[in-house]
């Protein structure tokens, strides 16, 4: 009885050790919270939030100018356009005149000059149009989603065809395997990563979250630096 | 003699089981945090152990390890955790079960065992010459660029 009596109070002890040791510990958890990143692109029209009711598109109503418009370079800030004048070619600077007429915008299909105050629109031919657009368009490289989640689930398949080290700047391309996808995307030694659909890639946890989610992306937009120039690499995931 | 038996009875039985479980892993977290280390998950002690549930191991931000369940068992001369289900986000290494344990009677060595989907692990970590040994049993293909191999098979070997 006095052996159970001496080691319940050994017991009591025990327990008040750990009261006093608890005093000093943590009682809160420390988590690590992940800001979850949402990499699609999103136009946001800011003037929904600031104009009540509906925003009305400015309307330009302009007359029809017998032009042969041959090709459109550039948008409504700048540019220029080429238009036909008996076989020959002119070149027409924005905000540059033609017999008088002031190019006043260039649009997609059409641009609009304006005369005595007066507008006036010329468009493509409907039938050809397309063929003359020469606005710059961003090369798409069709990427299979089958290869993505490959490569997703085996890590050492990556590391098999590319090499890459952090830099300054992103992460610099030391190897690139003849043949592999990567080769095929267009990635090339020396290059720099610098941002993947917008993100910028200052640590491991950037290119890490890019290469979780790799397989849920629609679309790529690689920023990479060659020979001191940025390029931007752009696929569309099939 | 009994007396000091009772004694010596009463406080490990005491400190055993009225070791606050929780604050001590909360406070191992806070430690680990300045390693830039986080391992977020529920628990739940009892007097015998500590259950990490749904677990989620993140280095330098970077997710590299889930695991379903993990008991731990400090009982001071012997001690036990068992991890369950541990996958890591590379190249889907999976262990179905991984048992790390430490007694007195072995003071400088924690053993290690565990199957995994890339073979049986078996092997120690050893304190006192900082470094980890630790045999995989029919490795496949995918992990053996990693291991080194010597008379009783492949293994993998680490200086910390």
């Amino acid at each position: 009885m006095k052996s159970f009596k001496t080691f319940l109070v050994s017991l009591l002890i025990g327990a008040l050790l750990w009261g006093v040791v608890n005093l000093f510990l943590s009682h809160t958890p420390t988590l690590y919270s992940k800001v979850k990143r949402d990499y699609n692109f999103y136009i946001i029209k800011l003037e929904r939030l600031f104009f009540e009711g509906k925003v009305v598109k400015k309307r330009v109503v302009a007359e029809k100018l017998n032009i042969k418009l041959k090709a459109i370079y550039g948008d409504s800030k700048s540019g220029f356009i080429i238009i036909e004048d008996k076989g020959k070619s002119v070149f027409v600077d924005l905000n540059g005149l033609y017999k008088g007429y002031k190019l006043m915008d260039i649009r997609r299909e059409s641009v609009i000059f304006e005369k005595n105050s007066k507008r006036y629109i010329v468009e493509f031919d409907k039938i050809n149009s397309d063929k003359y657009i020469i606005k710059e368009k961003r090369e798409k490289i069709a990427v299979k989603r089958d290869t993505f989640k490959e490569y997703k689930n085996n890590l050492s398949k990556v590391w098999q065809n590319i090499h890459i080290q952090k830099s300054k700047e992103g992460y610099k391309i030391l190897f690139v395997r003849l043949g592999s996808i990567f080769d095929k995307i267009g990635l090339k030694r020396g290059d720099v990563i610098l941002r993947v659909n917008n993100r910028d890639l200052l640590n491991d946890a950037d290119a890490w979250d890019i290469y979780k989610n790799a397989d849920s992306f629609r679309e790529f937009e690689i920023v990479i630096k060659r020979n001191n120039k940025e390029k931007v690499l752009y696929y569309e995931i099939d | 003699m009994s007396r000091l038996a009772s004694i010596l009875l009463g406080l490990y039985l005491g400190i055993t089981f009225f070791m606050p479980k929780e604050p001590l892993f909360y406070t191992a977290q806070k430690y680990l945090k300045s390693k830039n280390i986080y391992l977020n998950s529920k628990t739940e002690s009892s007097f015998i152990k500590l259950t990490l549930k749904d677990a989620v191991l993140f280095v330098d931000g970077m997710d590299v390890a889930t695991l379903k369940e993990c008991d731990i068992y400090p009982f001071l001369l012997y001690n036990k955790v068992e991890i369950k289900n541990l996958l890591f986000s590379i190249d889907n290494l999976k262990v179905k079960n991984l048992i790390l344990t430490y007694s007195i009677v072995r003071p400088t060595l924690l053993d290690i065992k565990g199957s995994a989907n890339f073979g049986t692990i078996e092997g120690s970590l050893d304190l006192k010459e900082r470094f980890i040994k630790v045999y995989v049993k029919k490795a496949s293909n995918r992990v053996k660029r990693f291991l080194r191999k010597d008379k009783e098979g492949y293994y993998y070997y680490e200086k910390f």
